[in-house]
């Protein structure tokens, strides 16, 4: 399990926004800021972070749906940004993705079975029968059975739990190494989502894929992977197991993020680790913690002059902040009850 | 759900219900379903006797302009010829000129408008700046200087050119509508499977863009008929075809405009009905396209 199947160096990616109408007031946006990232083979890797933190990019970026501006990604040690052709065809097969909105991600002109069948005609996979076979096999395996009741059905007739199945299934006809799961929970309700996150974990049995599973639900993290990754601002602050990362964080972004996780029947303690209470205007925003203007921690001098680095903090746990340990041990010792996920 | 399963109903299918459900589609199917049936019956008179025949056919006995009559029911024209098989003979050809020319056009436009939309960049431009040209370009008057150059346009020809002028207002749109396509997460995961360029335009570009191809194409068949109606009218059609547009012209040349109504009306009204039935059909269907437009809409 320790050997990585999917790796990042220095990962960078910026957009440019839309100028005014005499093409002025164009701004560079830092959607991934250096990221330098280890999947493991057969891992449910968790990327958590707030909206615009870079984390769908990141997704986007190694399913070759964009390029970044520098940087590599090595997939089974072969650098996939220069793939053309034929070999960038056959990555594909194996490396498959699953969008947030199971209503723009389906074509409605297809049926489920033109929908399923065509990663199989794309790349020429089994004859009439064997189709049928892989067909069936995996749409029982997302919980569309019996299959016969579903293959002839168009996307307009199913529901959103049913659609996001069938997108699935579509990412899955392949038998993909490597999954994305673009927060494909975030538009169901509770109880779908759960169903969903059994389907992950039985693929991940039977078939090792490893599944990159990009989400803001940290309790959804914390049920499904095995390593989490925290993102700010395109920057890595945190990294780790999930259950060390959710009880035990070392930098106050996570502890941020934990704090608003809504905590039932609790309305007298608003935080728990207290670390989102002031914004700061003002100040060099290259220069510097990225997390600085938020953070209550942070101290003046170092925090907004100085970029601190991911450095181990405990085996197998990484942290991005320079005051980390005294914090963690502050909190530690203070926060009389854990979060109740 | 049933315990069946579901039945395989195509969006097209339920479009075409949604269409059937409005009353302004219904009449409009209607109507033209009568000039098809026109259309099909101009063969008739010619095989009852010779002389309905609407080009070449001449009643002996009439040498003027007759009104109805129980051997002539619209009437003839200043030569003795049927007024009603050359009226018959006359949706033939409005339907030949309205529906190739707005086909061609159509097809034309779609494909070009899609490439600009998908590709974007160098092969846009290039098709959307001579887009603008020709839309810029007055149709009916570089016709006539093509008619006058060539001494007499063929009906074919007449088409041809409609269609060649006709296809940028179509592309303008299709484009617009490959460009919100092109970006829809259905469109990404069909390229992250490793389909091919011509795959994803043909089988997820394509069919969402059929409707609307659709609709402007019942746009475009109303103003080709017009078109063809007014060459015909200014002494610039296909001298060997009867279109209604002819009609009127020999009715305006032969100085019969005022004193035979039974033969200026006709094709008069024929050509604002069918442009009205193919409108209306529009109408329709915009409706089924856009749920906005849809009155009895229940939110």
């Amino acid at each position: 399990m320790e050997r990585p199947i999917l790796k990042t160096r220095a990962l960078y990616k910026t957009y440019l926004t839309k100028g005014g109408f005499f093409g002025g007031g164009k701004k560079r946006i830092v959607a991934l800021h250096d990221l330098n990232l280890d999947i493991f083979r057969g891992e449910i890797f968790g990327l958590v972070g707030e909206s615009g933190s870079g984390k769908s990019t990141f997704g986007r970026l190694i399913i070759r749906l964009e390029d970044p501006d520098k940087g590599e990604i090595l997939f089974e040690d072969m650098d996939i940004l220069r793939l053309r052709g034929d070999r960038l065809r056959s990555f594909r097969r194996e490396v498959q993705i699953i969008f947030q909105d199971p209503y723009q991600s389906l074509n409605p002109y297809l049926s489920v079975e033109d929908i399923l069948k065509e990663p199989l005609q794309i790349h020429k996979v089994g004859d009439k029968k064997e189709r049928m076979e892989i067909l069936e096999e995996t749409m029982s395996m997302v919980g569309l059975v019996p299959p016969s009741a579903y293959i002839k059905a168009y996307t307009h007739q199913l529901s959103g739990g049913q659609r996001q199945r069938v997108a699935i299934a579509r990412a899955m006809v392949l038998r993909p190494r490597f999954l994305i799961a673009d927060e494909p929970t975030s538009m169901l309700d509770a109880s779908i989502s759960a169903q969903l996150f059994d389907i992950f974990l039985n693929f991940k049995e039977t078939y090792g894929v490893t599944i990159l599973f990009i989400t803001h639900n940290l309790s959804a993290a914390n049920y499904l992977c095995d390593r989490v990754g925290v993102l700010y601002k395109g920057h890595l602050v945190e990294l780790g197991r999930s259950q060390e990362i959710l009880t035990r964080p070392y930098h106050p972004y996570t502890m941020a993020l934990l704090d608003a996780v809504p905590k039932f029947g609790r309305c007298d303690i608003p935080t728990e680790f207290g670390t989102l209470q002031r914004q700061f205007e003002g100040g060099d925003e290259s220069l510097g913690c990225p997390f600085f203007k938020r953070c209550q921690r942070a101290k003046m001098v170092r925090c907004s002059n100085e970029l601190p680095v991911l450095l181990e903090v405990e085996p197998g746990h990484f942290s991005s902040c320079f005051y980390g340990e005294e914090i963690h041990k502050e909190v530690m010792e203070s926060a009389a009850c854990r979060l109740g996920i | 759900m049933s315990e069946l399963g579901f039945e395989g109903k195509g969006p097209l299918r339920e479009a075409w219900e949604l269409f059937l459900e409005s009353s302004i589609g219904k009449a409009g199917l209607i109507i033209l379903s009568i000039f098809a049936l026109m259309a099909i019956f101009s063969f008739v008179p010619p095989m009852i006797d010779p002389m309905y025949h609407p080009m070449k056919g001449v009643d002996p006995e009439i040498t003027t302009s007759q009104p109805p009559s129980l051997r002539h029911w619209l009437g003839t024209d200043f030569m003795g010829r049927d007024i009603l098989s050359q009226l018959l003979a006359g949706a033939r050809v409005a339907f030949l000129v309205g529906i190739t020319a707005a086909l061609m056009s159509i097809i034309l436009g779609t494909f070009l408008g899609m490439l600009a939309g998908y590709f974007g960049g160098v092969v846009d431009t290039l098709l959307m700046r001579t887009a603008d040209v020709i839309m810029v370009l007055p149709t009916l008057l570089v016709i006539l200087v093509l008619a006058s150059l060539f001494k007499g346009l063929s009906i074919w020809s007449i088409v041809i050119i409609i269609a060649l002028f006709r296809w940028p207002g179509v592309s303008r749109v299709i484009r617009a509508q490959t460009l919100s396509l092109k970006n829809r997460p259905f469109v990404e995961a069909a390229k992250a499977l490793g389909a091919s360029h011509l795959r994803i335009m043909m089988r997820h570009l394509l069919p969402n863009l059929v409707p609307l191809a659709f609709l402007y194409m019942t746009f475009r068949v109303t103003a080709a008929i017009v078109i063809e109606a007014a060459l015909a009218f200014l002494g610039f059609g296909d001298p060997t075809t009867v279109s209604w547009g002819m009609m009127l012209q020999w009715v305006w040349k032969t100085g019969h405009m005022f004193k035979a109504p039974y033969w200026l009306l006709p094709p008069g009204i024929c050509i604002s009905l069918i442009t009205l039935s193919f409108y209306m059909i529009g109408r329709a269907m915009e409706q089924v396209l856009d749920p906005r437009l849809r009155k009895d809409w229940e939110g």
